[in-house]
């Protein structure tokens, strides 16, 4: 049986979906980067030739997400995608007549215009991390609340109170202040979903023409909260498809099966067990000094970039 | 005698003219290098934070030739032939650069609502014992350096390959540093890149009667806009605007560079460029933007 494998490499998830011809996803897997990719990787392949079934092969490799040069490297990817136009792949094969999409990831969040099932327009975060999963994260941690209870404690508010979410530095000497005056913390906790929400739509999706069908995805879709903040800011249905949060690793696995590779460059799963390291040196050519990484898989120099000259990564690396 | 020109910012807008004026007047002329980490590193510890990224990096470039040159010159640019405003940054830099080098700075205030260009040059001589005769001759040899614009556009815009026009200040697309070769990677990803400064000015007339946009007091306002109008009338495939981190008059004209080019029909994408910008980020967008040209 012939199977796509997608893998989406993000700053806070590492996520990986499988799906056979029939676009039927086998398994999918939903894992914290913790801050090494690499491991990441490894852990989700070593876990999913255990999920997968028996009989399938895998015919196509594609990578996503802001590590996905790298994961493209280590894995021998078919396909590199970047993650907005695997999210609106996503977005539109469970909604097809979707006109707005809306995904909200661990440091990233951008909103994308489609026609007829393709981007169009889209727009990202652009210097502030203020409304994305990372902001969510820091303000429960503060409030010593599980980041999966959020949601739920949010939609028992009444009366939710008005949080400055313009920068998480900001937004925390807020929500002190509103503790110390008496609001409780679901209102607290509404009202930091309501500014989440409205700080997405006044920078991120600013100037943005957001109309319905909206579809809602990314880690952050999952906070039943955020669904009704966007909700009654949008005042329209939001709608989270299947698998919303290992939507990219799904969408670029159907790019990948569109693509039909020949030639399949998947280095196999045994790349779970080898030792692959990325170190990095500076490199003394000229006033830049920049910060030169290098792959290797046993030792072996595979890819090597962060040079802006090209001096580095043009090289050819087997020799 | 050397006198030094900072390889930034205003010196984007005539490059080639202030070194050929200064060497046609018989001076020694530093260029400061192409912009570089070491460069910008500079400029961002010295510059308030409150100053646009492509201020910064000007700052970088003056400190660099400051102690290696005898002057550095930092012209007042205020108002140009058309008697229409330079950025108001620009009013202020011979001040600051004043304030931040040990070299003395060489600068004259060119405002074209009050005194021909050619008669501020002659004051700007005087300062260096240069007679109307010299200034002259070296006025006359600087403008044959000036490039001719709209000789390349036709060429290119008969390409097979998509076309993106970027639109930005000439301090940004010249130069490779501060937009992370932007150029290049269009390139690679199978794009024909054009400047903005290579489209051809549209007839003045017609460009007078467009209602699509204010008539903006500065000068890159009414050069951009007009020259907008005149590329969406070839086969483009999208646009690229980059904007300095904290360009307060870019704040202002992206919205009517995207109004226009929205209402064509063309893709637009805005990117915001400062010290921070990694090249991970802006090679995604670049990515996902040419995924959704059709």
């Amino acid at each position: 049986m012939k199977t796509y494998l997608g893998i989406d490499v993000g700053s806070i998830s590492t996520n990986l979906v499988l799906i056979d011809e029939k676009n039927q996803v086998l398994s999918s897997l939903y894992l914290r980067t913790e801050g090494n990719p690499i491991d990441a990787i490894q852990r989700g392949l070593k876990e999913l030739k255990k999920q997968m079934p028996r009989e399938a092969e895998i015919a196509g490799v594609a990578t996503t997400g802001s590590a996905r040069y790298l994961a493209g490297v280590i894995t021998g990817a078919d396909l590199v995608k970047n993650e907005i136009t695997a999210h609106a792949k996503g977005a539109s094969f469970f909604v097809p007549e979707a006109r707005t999409v809306i995904e909200i990831g661990g440091q990233d969040s951008k909103i994308i215009i489609l026609e007829n099932g393709v981007a169009v327009d889209f727009a990202m975060n652009l210097i502030c991390a203020a409304g994305t999963g990372s902001f969510l994260d820091a303000q429960a941690f503060r409030l010593k609340l599980p980041v999966e209870q959020f949601g739920e404690l949010a939609l028992k508010s009444k009366n939710p109170t008005n949080i400055g979410s313009r920068c998480t530095v900001f937004a925390e000497s807020d929500m002190i202040h509103k503790q110390q005056i008496g609001h409780t913390t679901e209102d607290i906790v509404a009202g930091l979903c309501q500014g989440l929400a409205r700080n997405f739509l006044n920078n991120v999706a600013r100037g943005k023409n957001i109309k319905p069908p909206i579809v809602f995805q990314g880690g952050v879709s999952e906070n039943l909260g955020m669904r009704k903040a966007f909700e009654k800011a949008l005042k329209e249905k939001i709608i989270v498809p299947p698998h919303n949060t290992v939507i990219g690793a799904f969408g670029v696995a159907l790019l990948v099966k569109e693509q039909n590779p020949q030639k399949i460059k998947f280095l196999g799963f045994e790349i779970s067990d080898k030792n692959i390291k990325c170190t990095s040196f500076q490199c003394q050519g000229c006033p830049n000094r920049c910060e030169v990484i290098e792959a290797r898989i046993e030792n072996k120099v595979v890819a090597r970039w962060g040079d802006r000259c090209g001096k580095w990564s043009n090289l050819n690396v087997n020799n | 005698m050397t006198i030094g020109i900072p390889k930034a910012l205003i010196y984007w807008k005539q490059p080639l003219f202030w070194e050929s004026f200064f060497s046609g007047l018989g001076f020694e002329i530093l260029l400061s290098p192409a912009t570089n980490k070491e460069i910008v590193d500079i400029g961002v510890r010295v510059a308030d934070p409150e100053n646009c990224f492509s201020t910064k990096v000007f700052f970088g470039h003056l400190l660099w030739l400051d102690g290696k040159c005898d002057w550095i010159f930092v012209p007042r640019l205020k108002t140009n032939e058309e008697k229409l405003e330079y950025c108001p940054k620009f009013f202020g830099l011979p001040d600051l650069a004043k304030l931040l080098a040990k070299t003395p700075i060489l600068t004259e205030t060119f405002d074209e609502r009050k005194e021909k260009f050619g008669r501020t040059l002659e004051k700007l001589g005087k300062k260096l014992n240069k007679n109307k005769k010299e200034i002259k001759n070296a006025l006359e040899a600087a403008l044959r350096e000036r490039k001719n614009e709209g000789q390349d556009f036709f060429k290119k815009i008969q390409s097979k390959k998509p076309k993106i026009i970027l639109i930005s200040h000439p301090y940004n697309l010249y130069d490779d540093y501060v937009n992370l070769k932007m150029k290049e990677k269009l390139e690679k990803l199978g794009i024909d890149p054009v400047f903005i400064d290579e489209v051809p000015n549209p007839i003045r007339q017609l460009a007078d009667q467009n209602e699509n946009w204010p008539k903006f007091h500065w000068e890159f306002g009414k050069e951009i806009m007009e020259k907008t109008s005149e590329f969406l009338k070839y086969d483009v495939a999208g646009v690229i605007e980059i904007s300095s981190f904290q360009c307060g008059c870019d704040t202002v004209l992206k919205e009517f560079v995207e109004k226009v080019v929205k209402a064509n029909r063309v893709p637009f994408l805005y990117l915001l460029i400062d010290e921070q910008t990694g090249e991970a980020g802006l090679q995604t967008r670049l990515e996902a933007f040419i995924d959704t040209l059709h």
